[in-house]
């Protein structure tokens, strides 16, 4: 792995959160909407709100303002949540977990069932798979995310009670490591509280996966139709190699790498979109905070959300690019010295 | 019949009465276990952000804080309020010293004795912190407040105040020895941050419920506190209250019907009402309540400037339709105070639904037809509210009709406050509701004069003032005659009807869906969140529908 790379790669997400945190900085001040009014509720009086502000620090000149925020967050500290009442670092750090776990399950929904789905396809091109695999792809792109969910919740809750309508758990958990309760309770082999965890998690994810899981078949497919047009797959075939290994060992790893940047671009919007899911099924994730925030104008929240989320993105396309060397052999980084 | 055979029979008898007797213990030992894992969960749409009644603003947060805490008094519909913590108060010639005597016996959930010393505390401290719930006590300062001995304490207001006694309500007792062995740093001198950090997620109350679980954003649970003596625990009242957060009302409404939850929001959509309320297992229940809904207008701009003009979209009000499509439900008010705060008044004749009559106010009023047309009325209502936005929509139809052009404009509420503060900024008209804490018509009528102008709350972008009813609120305010209270109430709610400065909707009816072995709902003596101690709800522990879904 270049060393360099990584490093000149880390200094660039130093520099767009810094980037970041300015432009948002500035942007939550300088729209309309008070926050202190909004934090006070009903009949609050012109010196309680004096009062808050200045508790807050918003009654100070914007550059002091901001300097005051960047030398809290070296502190851990990103300033009070008008809307959850306690500092901002506490509510991500008890939010984002949940939010992750949601994600990554959501993710792993959509790769293990959207590769095959689309290896298949192509496989089978214009055969029955193919079209099924199309018209699945279709349903996961255009039918809105509430509604599916409301409509998963109606039948595997309340039809056929099968999984939980909402929440992350019904069982006591074992005391937070990571946060990710699936991780948790089998690090404590609590397979109870493991099971309800999964059980919980299945209805959201599979809500979120939708989109992504159709994105990535549809991706994958188109991949390895181009890669069938070309000699390698029918010389192996002729060479007697199983469909399988050419397929699969072959042909996905050449067309997979699109399909990789694809994910990397998925995963911000994943976060994005996990709102609505996290509304519907009452996940207590960091995006219903987030959405939450907004609508208080809670600037600190907004700002420590978008910088966390900003990290994320920024870091997992550094992922990405890592993993491109690993996948496919052709790309090696520095190959041209 | 032999000895042995007699022995035998005597053992077997014996050996009878023994299980008989166990089996009887166990069932009574089965049944005081249900009795003790009797669950009330509540399916709640927005979070329960803080445990501090100092800052609880919502009406999850303060009907948490209500179970956890506890006030000097009760409301009551007919006297205003009636003993409870205190026992007993008198009040000086001059109206402004209010002397209470704590009850004798009272504890905190920690065991520690509730006195005269944490009463005064709490309201020092609330006044302090000078947060959301401060603000029904402006006429009171920190050292107006004294613990003169163990049982005894008073309030010095700076002026007389008819509503002190019935703001009581809203102040809640907390545990000083507790709250200041966990003061943190912060701005308040010897008492840092006044427990601010701990008492946000933690129990320093001494009301019928303690704190079992707080997982923010998620779950609350609230556990009988057995040694409460203000009310005398029944059996079937429930053991453990849950509060589960659950934003989207339709999940809601699936969640209460697959019995995951017993009680269900109050904001649930007539649909998702009326699909629970079709099913026989549940009960559907409408409480009028003391929240009045407004079309609030900016009385300082054209063309609402003008009375007749005000007139005419009062006149185009269609509150008919509106409670018959929109809310689902709602009671009368044609003046400015729901008709139930101020029973004694004669009868105020409002503005009813009538498009023809609107159209000859317009006629009158001082702007031609081509003014009137010449700029759209805004409508503000608050963004992601179905009902409210459904509201102004409606509204701007019917002025269209009566030639007034008008857009809605879904806005943040934090957007909204900001704008009512300046005359030039405030909306045309904001679609609002507000709700009355308590039972005192000043609650709504403080926004009628120059006093309340630009507060950041709906009514405070009206801008209206008329001196005669400036006048009267100011002598019902300093008046100790409950009479010459009302008689002023009475005929300043006629004078701002005649004015016409907002639109006077309707007043609330509370809507509550929950299973049919939920029962024993109370009354809560005109205040909100009383009705929602429960301590006085009742749970049917032989329901199968309750075994069923709590099992």
């Amino acid at each position: 792995m270049n060393l360099n790379y990584i490093l000149s790669r880390l200094a660039q997400m130093i520099v767009v959160l810094v980037g970041v945190s300015v432009l948002i900085f500035v942007l939550t001040r300088v729209l309309p909407g008070d926050p202190v009014a909004a934090a006070l509720g009903d009949r609050a009086t012109v010196g309680q709100m004096a009062q808050l502000r200045a508790e807050m620090g918003l009654d100070l000149p914007l550059w002091q303002q901001y300097a005051r925020f960047v030398t809290g967050l070296f502190s851990g500290n990103m300033g009070l949540s008008l809307v959850e009442k306690r500092d901002v670092s506490i509510v991500i750090a008890e939010r984002l977990p949940a939010t992750l776990e949601l994600i990554f399950a959501a993710l792993f929904i959509a790769i293990v069932v959207g590769v095959p789905l689309g290896v298949l396809a192509a496989v089978n091109r214009n055969g029955i798979i193919d079209q099924v695999s199309r018209v699945v792809a279709l349903f996961g792109v255009s039918f809105p995310q509430f509604w599916v969910g409301i409509m998963l919740q109606l039948l595997m809750g309340l039809a056929l009670a099968w999984l939980p309508i909402t929440g992350r758990s019904s069982v006591p958990m074992p005391p937070a490591i990571t946060g990710f309760l699936t991780i948790d309770s089998l690090v404590a082999l609590d397979f109870t509280a493991f099971g309800n965890a999964i059980r919980h998690l299945i209805c959201p994810a599979l809500v979120l996966a939708a989109g992504p899981l159709a994105t990535i078949m549809r991706m994958v497919r188109a991949n390895m139709i181009d890669e069938f047009e070309k000699p390698y797959p029918e010389l192996a075939q002729a060479l007697g190699m199983h469909p399988f290994i050419i397929n699969f060992k072959y042909v996905l790893r050449n067309a997979f790498t699109p399909t990789l940047t694809l994910i990397g671009f998925l995963i911000p919007i994943m976060i994005g979109s996990s709102f609505v899911v996290e509304k519907v099924f009452a996940w207590p994730g960091l995006a219903r905070y987030g959405a939450d925030a907004i609508m208080a104008n809670d600037f600190n929240g907004v700002i420590g959300i978008t910088l966390v989320i900003c990290f994320f993105v920024v870091l997992l396309n550094l992922i990405v690019d890592l993993l491109y060397p690993i996948i496919d052999p052709r790309i090696r980084l520095g190959a041209e010295k | 019949m032999t000895n042995s055979r007699v022995k035998r029979a005597r053992g077997a008898l014996r050996a009878s009465a023994l299980a008989l007797a166990c089996v009887g213990l166990l069932s009574t030992m089965a049944a005081n276990a249900d009795a003790k894992d009797l669950k009330l969960r509540w399916g709640v749409g927005m979070e329960v952000s803080t445990l501090d009644p100092a800052y609880q603003t919502n009406n999850w947060e303060l009907a948490t804080g209500y179970n956890m805490y506890d006030s000097l008094v009760w409301p009551d519909a007919k006297s205003g309020v009636k003993p409870w913590v205190a026992e007993s108060w008198t009040v000086s010639d001059d109206g402004r010293i209010w002397t209470f005597r704590i009850r004798d016996g009272l504890t905190f959930h920690d065991g520690a004795p509730l006195t005269a010393e944490d009463v005064a505390f709490s309201m020092q401290r609330l006044l302090t912190l000078n947060g959301p719930n401060a603000t029904s006590f402006r006429g009171l300062k920190p050292e107006a407040v004294v613990a003169q001995d163990a049982n005894t304490v008073t309030f010095a207001l700076d002026k007389p105040n008819a509503s002190f006694l019935a703001a009581l309500v809203t102040f809640k007792i907390l545990n000083k020895a507790l709250v200041v062995k966990n003061l943190q740093d912060g701005p308040h001198g010897e008492m840092k941050d006044y427990g601010a950090a701990f008492v946000r997620s933690n129990d320093a109350g001494s009301g019928p419920f303690t704190l079992g679980t707080y997982s923010q954003g998620e779950l609350i649970t609230l556990n009988r506190f057995a040694d409460y003596t203000l009310t005398k625990w029944d059996e079937k009242a429930p053991s453990s209250v849950e509060l589960q957060v659950t934003p989207e009302m339709a999940t809601i409404g699936t969640k209460l019907r697959a019995g995951e939850i017993d009680m269900g929001d109050w904001s649930l959509p007539i649909r998702v009402q009326q699909d629970v309320s079709a099913d026989e297992r549940f009960t559907m229940r409408q409480d009028p309540m003391n929240t009045a809904w407004y079309l609030i207008m900016n009385n300082a701009n054209a063309p609402l400037d003008d009375v007749n003009v005000r007139r005419a979209v009062a006149s185009a009000h269609d509150e008919g339709t509106l409670i018959r499509n929109i809310t689902g439900a709602g009671g009368p008010m044609g003046a400015p105070v729901p008709d139930a705060m101020l029973p004694n008044c004669a009868p105020i004749e409002g503005y009813a639904f009538d498009l023809d009559k609107a159209r000859e106010y317009l006629a009158a009023s001082k702007y031609s037809p081509e003014q009137l047309q010449s700029r759209p009325l805004k409508i503000a209502a608050v963004a992601g509210s179905e009902r409210f936005n459904n509201i102004a929509l409606l509204t701007a139809s019917n002025l269209k009709k009566i030639g007034l052009k008008a857009e809605v404009q879904a806005v943040r509420w934090a957007d909204i406050t900001a704008a009512q503060t300046k005359p030039e900024t405030a909306f045309d008209l904001v679609v609002f509701y507000d709700p009355a804490k308590y039972n005192d018509p000043m609650l709504f009528l403080s926004y009628y004069r120059k006093a309340g102008w630009g507060d950041p709350y709906p009514p405070g972008g009206m801008y209206y003032e008329n001196p005669t009813v400036t006048q009267l609120l100011d002598k019902a305010q300093t008046s100790t005659d409950i009479k010459v209270q009302q008689d002023s109430y009475c005929e300043a709610a006629r004078l701002i009807t005649e004015d016409s400065p907002s639109v006077f909707s309707h007043s609330e009816v509370r809507t509550t869906t929950y299973w049919k072995y939920v029962s024993a709902y109370p009354d809560g003596g005109g205040a909100m969140f009383y009705d929602m101690r429960f301590e006085n709800w009742r749970l049917d522990p032989d329901s199968e529908d309750l075994k069923r879904n709590q099992p």
